[in-house]
């Protein structure tokens, strides 16, 4: 094969998977940089929410690894009296 | 973004605080604003012995945790409400924290004792089940309170509740629950003392700290939460916070600096309600009560006539 020649090869997409245990949903979403353009894409505020990935916490600022799962956890609860 | 008090990676940004903190730093800012509210408003003496409401969510058990922290006296108190899998992963995570902390618990029934589901609450009284509810859960608190000696009740209502509270009793002009809308509520004859430490952090500072301590506590809602007004409310104080770092801090906390001057106890706008003694006992129960039978006794009540109406022997599933 000629070396100058390359081939451009298509390859699946690639997607990050944001879990949500609350309510058992998983979503596979074209990934994004950072937490904060998570939350956008989900319109979801950052007060309502924790980011986790890898067991860590996340910053509105910190960047996403694309390449493992993100758990975003609702916070806000309601009707209770305790 | 970096710790404002050591420089380290933060885990957790605080708009209103101009802040973010490390996880360690994030503990002493959560343990300092719990130390300040009961100073602050006199909530827990050295030597008292504080019955701690835990629902088995985040908020309740990370206060029975921090008071423990905090080297108080204490026994958590659990209503099982018997809503099939969320009452049995609650009580689930309540009893696990207790074992693992070596802590006194108390864990009552509400089925057992009312002999009826919340949904059969909810039908007899043409109220929402967060009503029947509530009414249930005062009447077990008060009743284990005093059954376990407990100078003081704590529960692990948040800057969020207690906003969202706020605003749904101004939009509606409750004044006497405007009255009552405080952190701390004294002991009066047959009654605890009840207080709310968590009042000076939100329900995503508390969910940080319940994740960073490894509390484990439940996930799910209540499914009968769901429509709950208070769930509104707090979501269009959040969209005002998001705007306006600090709004729900100076509306809750300018609320409080003017509440004797709203509401002078002298002047409440229902006193036999509000601040002083009442004088009978439930016929019934026993318990303290302004009536000749207590508002739980009226519910059960209800209940087991809800139920024979209907020709049912058994309570429905919640």
């Amino acid at each position: 094969m000629d070396p100058d020649i390359s081939l451009l090869i298509p390859h699946p997409e690639r997607s990050l998977t944001v879990i949500n245990h609350q309510t058992g949903t998983t979503l596979h979403l074209k990934p994004v940089k950072t937490v904060q353009a998570l939350l956008g894409v989900l319109g979801l505020s950052p007060e309502t929410v924790l980011v986790i990935q890898k067991d860590g916490l996340l910053c509105d600022d910190d960047p996403i690894d694309p390449a493992q799962p993100v758990e975003v956890r609702p916070v806000i609860s309601g009707g209770s009296l305790s | 973004m970096k710790c404002r008090a050591c420089a380290k990676k933060a885990v957790i940004k605080l708009p209103s605080h101009n802040s973010a903190f490390c996880p360690e730093c994030f503990d002493r800012f959560v343990l300092s604003q719990v130390g300040r509210a009961i100073d602050e408003h006199r909530m827990i003496a050295p030597d008292d012995h504080v019955l701690v409401a835990v629902s088995g969510g985040k908020d309740s058990l990370a206060l029975w945790e921090i008071l423990t922290r905090l080297g108080y006296k204490t026994t958590g108190f659990h209503l099982d409400l018997g809503i099939g899998d969320y009452s049995r992963e609650s009580r689930g995570h309540v009893e696990s924290f207790a074992s693992r902390h070596q802590l006194p618990l108390v864990v009552e029934s509400l089925r057992e004792e009312v002999d009826g589901s919340v949904t059969d609450i909810a039908r007899a009284t043409r109220r929402p089940a967060c009503s029947g509810c509530g009414l249930s859960k005062r009447y077990f608190f008060n009743r284990t309170a005093l059954r376990t000696g407990a100078s003081v009740l704590a529960t692990g209502h948040n800057l969020d509740d207690e906003a969202s509270r706020l605003f749904g009793n101004l939009l509606h002009w409750h004044d006497e629950y405007l009255a009552k809308n405080r952190p701390d509520l004294p002991a009066i004859e047959g009654l605890s003392k009840k207080v709310k430490p968590l009042v000076r952090l939100t329900e995503k500072e508390m969910a940080s700290y319940a994740f960073l301590r490894k509390i484990p506590y439940v996930l799910k809602e209540c499914p009968h939460s769901v429509d709950a007004k208070q769930l509104l409310y707090k979501k269009l104080l959040n969209e005002v916070e998001a705007a306006s770092p600090g709004t729900k801090h100076a509306f809750l906390f300018g609320f409080l600096e003017r509440i004797d001057r709203f509401y002078p106890e002298s002047e409440s706008p229902d006193p036999e309600e509000a601040f002083l003694s009442p004088d009978g006992r439930c016929e019934r129960c026993g318990e303290i009560s302004w009536t000749p039978v207590c508002s739980f006794c009226r519910l059960k009540e209800r209940v087991r006539e809800e139920l024979a109406r209907n020709g049912e022997k058994e309570p429905r599933p919640s």
